[in-house]
């Protein structure tokens, strides 16, 4: 496919149009663009023998855009997938009574739930125990203790991957090369 | 020929999906935590793989909602009512946490997700305390990392594993992402296992992890 535009510019849309929506998701996206990579260098001493080492090196703007993409994707697929993943195991325990009682025999027989396959409600605490002062200077108790995470729609997460799929079809410059 | 326009289109549909820029605001808090809830889950997964069903049990009441911790916390802590499994194999009462503390040689450590003897939980429940490290049968470190791993984690799980002394059958790091040098330091033995690019993404990586689970509480409860 031929491009109206190169991958350092598509990768410069791609960052300005995140840091307009999210500045903290672009910088996280920055940092990874930013960190490079490792190859490995030979050096020739003599007429036979070869030294080799390692050396960090920037990203090319094709591999720069795919680093960027992959950043995203680890938020946008794989955290729905994790939250599905947990739902599915989740749905196939029992729930058991509380954990108040002293003697593993007696707790076996506080199973109130044992049906497996129904869905279960998780969340995830985001204000710790132990946490009086938020991050961001706000006073913890402005936030909600906790975060149910709910399971996502699978045709959701699908839509997203097309969205991914395309991007990447846009940002495929290897036949230009 | 592909437009600029286009390229833009792509990006907005992206960024602007439910799944977007969006929901990331929405759970960015407890992303780092929902990789362990995933690794939890697996761990539930290898138990019942051993036809063994586990039961999900809260700290003050039955666990409706199911709470993971936020942060590193003690195990009889009732600031909330926090979740954790527990399971018997073979007359075997063992359980699995998140976000638990315990004894190790010289100072206590968090251990992101861990299988350990039902026993010495329950005691350390009635008569508060970390629980020792010799309880624990695995230990996990869990990173959620949208970049690049950072080396710095292997050496500081590394160093934990140490300090909890031989009885820690089983050990990894585990993460959605990779680094080539991390992979190479954890190979020696008595070393974490790198369960790197561990994400419902990669099949395979998930049955490894469970299958070293599956075969440990094999091995520990067969005599």
């Amino acid at each position: 496919m031929k491009h109206e535009y190169t991958a350092e510019e598509a990768l410069r849309r791609l960052i300005e149009k995140l840091t307009a929506r999210d500045q903290e998701l672009a910088s996280e996206v920055t940092v990874a663009v930013n960190s490079g990579k490792d190859i490995q260098e030979k050096e020739r001493r003599g007429k036979k023998s070869l030294r080799f080492y390692r050396r960090t090196v920037p990203y090319s703007p094709e591999e720069a855009l795919k680093v960027a993409l992959d950043v995203l994707r680890a938020h946008f697929v794989e955290q729905p997938l994790f939250a599905n993943s947990c739902h599915g195991n989740m749905a196939q325990a029992a729930i058991g009574a509380n954990a108040t009682d002293a003697f593993p025999w007696e707790k076996k027989k506080q199973i109130v739930h044992t049906s497996s396959g129904d869905e279960k409600i998780f969340e995830i605490e985001v204000q710790s125990e132990t946490e009086i002062v938020s991050t961001g200077g706000r006073p913890a108790l402005q936030y909600p203790g906790t975060l149910t995470m709910n399971r996502i729609s699978e045709d959701s997460i699908r839509q997203e991957e097309a969205n991914f799929s395309h991007l990447r079809s846009l940002t495929d410059f290897s036949e230009n090369s | 020929m592909a437009t600029l326009n286009e390229l833009e289109n792509a990006i907005d549909a992206l960024l602007d999906h439910p799944l977007g820029v969006g929901q990331f605001q929405l759970v960015r808090r407890a992303e780092p935590k929902a990789y362990e809830a995933y690794i939890f889950g697996l761990c539930l997964r290898a138990v019942r793989e051993l036809n063994t069903m586990p039961v999900l049990r809260g700290i003050s009441a039955p666990p409706n909602p199911f709470i993971f911790r936020g942060a590193p916390g003690q195990i009889y802590s009732r600031a909330r009512n926090y979740g954790y499994a527990e399971f018997a194999i073979n007359g075997q009462d063992f359980e699995i946490h998140a976000g638990v503390e315990f004894q190790g040689g010289r100072m206590t450590h968090e251990l992101d997700v861990c299988i350990m003897r039902a026993a010495d939980a329950n005691r350390c429940r009635q008569q508060p305390d970390d629980p020792p490290s010799a309880s624990l049968i695995g230990g996990w470190e869990c990173k959620f990392y949208a970049g690049t791993l950072d080396k710095d984690l292997g050496r500081t799980f590394v160093g934990l594993v140490d300090d909890m002394g031989a009885n820690l059958r089983l050990s990894g790091l585990c993460s959605n992402s990779a680094h080539p040098q991390l992979r190479d330091y954890f190979e020696p033995q008595r070393r974490p296992y790198p369960h790197f690019r561990l994400t419902p993404l990669e099949v395979s990586n998930e049955a490894v992890f469970v299958n070293l689970i599956k075969a440990e509480l094999k091995k520990i409860t067969a005599s």
